[in-house]
């Protein structure tokens, strides 16, 4: 059951309308076995899973405090999910486990979907209670619900005990929640729907198929899957925020604007917020801490190791390393050049120097991204070389656009064209969209516009997933 | 309250509007010329010999070499990847609109029985729902659509990424009143010049070859097809065009699929001609994948299946 389909729809109507009938007190409940029901719904695998490490996390909690060797247990149990996990996704007959006399396969199916989201929280929740910072939850319900929280349970966004439990008590659902929420839901929806369903098929056959194409084209699909990457992830964000916001919740946002960076480091500010505010909490201010008095080297190790954990957290293999290594080269660069960049960008601080640099970022995020989309290392050394080698097409039609249309046909051409424009006016009027989107005020020409575009425009048969739903 | 009534009115209007660009679509496809399914029913073509299939026929036969070969009239109705289905439901609204022809030659081989060959084009008949055939066809061949048309404009949304375009070229043929279509006789020309690597990527994806599987609907909708022909009187053969020799080795089960399609052939008395000894089989020159030859290559396919039409009609004509 993903966030779109037929079933989907009805199941998330029912759930809203009921919780809003609900009385506040009795709706955690009902949100929490709404949960279960949609974890369970992938297979009663996942939910015994999930249900397993949640009863683990929550009574461990309680005997951490003070007891250093449990809380590392804790944290080593969870850190293992995460790299089993990815290591399930990266094999495709999942692990065969062999004793004297059991023997057993664990299935890839098995593992259950947002692992690796849903362990991150719990790792946040042990490291709280153990430094204090919060008192270890006495409700299991609410312990279970922070866990399965259905709208951010696949893919986030994540977030920490204190900003999700403390909302378990205050649930309110106003008028203003439901036209925002809604208004949420149907942005995320025409991001999914209409530009990144619509943009994936031209990645695909770039980067799936890419043996014959010119390096324009595969520079081309680079810079369409960047796009495509942030409207799947931003509009699953939204579609989350959306329903969480009806169901009386407050989820953070991950996406501010990334793709208007000027720096690859604004860029991580602003890109998967709160998976890089966590990284930022756990891995990067402990490493500069613990550091302080090598002050210039401190920030290095930071990056590398928090980049090196993100590399395990997207999964475990050659394209992410280089992926992460782009990144650390990036940041670190970033790093030691900061001073000289502020004085240039102070004597050439005018428009057209923002768009030459937010030019550049584009470009190393998707160089970097060759690496996180291609299915092998060779591969994205293949592509990379092709950039590098054979770039200008020896026909510009039958080199460029009929791969990336993925067809020679005029059709193919035209709906090309379509999702480029829609996708270049949706980023150029993007902030205007938030603040309609935002408001408190129910927009009619918002609504009708957009479930127009995604009716006209919109994808209803790509049966693909969202991207981070691998990871 | 003031909330209540603005969502109350985005939705009356959404459904107006729906409800209007269901209409407006509707108009602009069935004036499509360019879409074979519109051009059947506004025209009066009345074709002696009708060529019918997927997209190999569709590039390969061309009707004005068969004209002069045959001294018939011919029309190719083949349409790209589609399946029986879709073939049938092409028959029927070509039979609805015109004579019934003399002879249907229709496409088959081993690869449009499995369903990883071709496809059912919903999209296709969306303007053509309100007709019973056509919503059982749908209802079976394609129920993940099936259950959202009752939706309005729904039908069109499904698959817009195959509709916008054709709508917008209808509604230029409607003011530019438009008659003809492109291709006058249904023929295509091999869009392609060049080897496509189709038969590398199979082997890469296939090292140890391919079993092809015998899909039931598939049989069904044959055996309707050459049912619904029969019923009107329509002498039907079914051919298959040269297959590149060179592939035939990683298709281990071709010829057991063969034998099948065969004995459909024999169970409704028809024949089932197959061109695999032509010499082009045996060269890439002549081809631009497994299955679709190239200009060179169809040129030559044409002249041997209409030397073939030509001596069917003979020994009609002249029994003994």
């Amino acid at each position: 059951m993903t966030f779109i389909s037929p079933l989907f729809i009805l199941f998330i109507t029912i759930v809203i309308f009921v919780n809003y009938l609900l009385p506040p007190r009795f709706r955690y409940v009902f949100i929490l076995s709404v949960g279960l029901v949609f974890v369970g719904f992938f297979n009663i695998e996942s939910l015994i899973a999930v249900l397993l490490f949640t009863l683990f996390n929550f009574y461990l909690a309680k005997l951490i405090l003070n007891n250093r060797a449990l809380f590392i247990f804790g944290l080593a149990v969870n850190a293992l999910a995460i790299i089993l996990f990815n290591y399930f996704n990266s094999t495709t007959n999942g692990l065969h486990f062999s004793f004297t006399l059991i023997s057993f396969q664990i299935d890839k199916f098995i593992v259950a979907f947002g692992l690796s989201f849903y362990s991150m929280q719990n790792i946040a929740y042990l490291t709280e209670v153990y430094s204090k910072r919060m008192i270890a939850e006495t409700k299991l319900a609410k312990y279970v619900l922070y866990s399965v929280f259905f709208p951010k349970f696949i893919s986030g966004p994540v977030m920490l005990p204190v900003e999700f439990i403390s909302q378990i008590d205050n649930n309110v659902i106003t008028n203003n929640n439901l036209i925002r929420g809604f208004q949420l839901l149907l942005l995320g929806v025409f991001k999914k729907m209409v530009l990144a369903d619509r943009l994936a098929p031209g990645v695909c056959s770039v980067f799936d198929y890419h043996s014959n194409y010119s390096g324009l084209t595969t520079l081309v699909a680079a810079y369409l899957f960047t796009i495509q990457m942030y409207f799947d992830f931003s509009g699953y964000t939204n579609m989350a925020l959306g329903m969480a916001e009806m169901l009386g919740f407050k989820l953070k946002d991950n996406f501010n604007f990334p793709l208007r960076s000027t720096s690859v480091s604004e860029f991580w500010r602003r890109w998967h917020i709160s998976l890089i505010s966590w990284f930022t909490k756990y891995i990067y201010y402990p490493v500069v801490f613990r550091l302080r008095d090598y002050k210039k080297i401190a920030p290095l190790i930071g990056i590398l190791l928090t980049f090196f954990v993100s590399m395990i957290w997207h999964g475990i293999g050659f394209t992410f390393l280089a992926w992460a290594v782009c990144h650390i080269i990036y940041l670190c660069f970033e790093s030691l050049t900061r001073k000289a960049r502020t004085e240039f960008s102070e004597r050439f601080n005018n428009s057209l120097c923002k768009m030459l640099y937010i030019f550049i970022v584009f470009n190393l995020v998707c160089f970097s991204n060759i690496f996180f989309r291609a299915n092998s290392f060779d591969t994205a050394l293949h592509l990379i070389k092709t950039i590098g080698c054979n770039f200008i097409p020896d026909n510009f039609y039958n080199g460029l656009i009929a791969p990336i249309a993925v067809g020679g046909h005029q059709i193919d051409e035209f709906n090309l064209y379509i999702t480029i424009l829609l996708s270049v006016l949706f980023l150029l009027f993007e902030r205007r969209i938030g603040n309609i989107v935002s408001s408190e005020r129910i927009n009619i020409k918002y609504i009708i516009g957009s479930v127009l575009l995604i009716m006209i425009f919109g994808v209803f048969n790509s049966g693909t997933r969202f991207i981070y739903m691998q990871f | 309250m003031k909330n209540f009534y603005k969502i109350l009115i985005s939705f009356f209007l959404l459904l107006v509007l729906f409800y209007g660009l269901e209409k407006l679509y509707d108009f602009a496809l069935r004036h499509n010329c360019n879409i074979k399914i519109a051009y059947i029913q506004k025209e009066k073509i009345n074709a002696e010999i009708l060529i019918h299939g997927p997209c190999e026929p569709l590039w390969m036969i061309s009707p004005e070499k068969l004209d002069r070969i045959t001294g018939l009239k011919s029309y190719n109705l083949a349409l790209t990847h589609s399946d029986f289905a879709d073939n049938y439901l092409h028959l029927y609204y070509y039979l609805k609109n015109n004579n019934a022809p003399k002879y249907l030659f229709f496409y088959v081989t081993p690869e449009s029985m499995d369903l990883n060959y071709n496809t059912f084009n919903t999209y296709r008949f969306a303007p053509y729902l309100d007709n019973p055939t056509v919503d059982s066809v749908i209802k079976e061949c394609d129920s993940n659509f099936y259950k959202w048309v009752r939706i309005p404009f729904m039908r069109y949304a499904f698959y817009n990424k195959n509709i916008n375009f054709d709508a917008i070229q209808g509604m230029k043929h409607y003011f530019n009143n438009r008659k003809k279509p492109y291709y006058v006789n249904g023929y295509e020309p091999p869009f392609q010049v060049k080897w496509d690597n189709h038969l590398e990527n199979f082997i890469q994806l296939y090292p140890h070859g391919y079993r092809f599987e015998w899909n039931n609907l598939r049989e069904k909708y044959l055996c309707k097809l050459i049912e619904l022909a029969k019923q009107n009187g329509i002498k039907v053969y079914l051919f298959e065009s040269p297959v590149l020799k060179e592939a035939l080795q990683y298709q281990p089960n071709r010829e057991v699929m063969v034998n099948r399609i065969k004995a459909i052939a024999t169970k409704y008395g028809i024949v089932f001609k197959q061109f695999d000894n032509m010499k082009i089989a045996e060269s890439r020159e002549y081809f631009m994948s497994t299955l679709n030859t190239n200009l060179k290559g169809s040129r030559i396919f044409t002249d041997s299946l209409g030397a073939f039409i030509k001596a069917e009609i003979g020994k009609a004509n002249h029994p003994e």
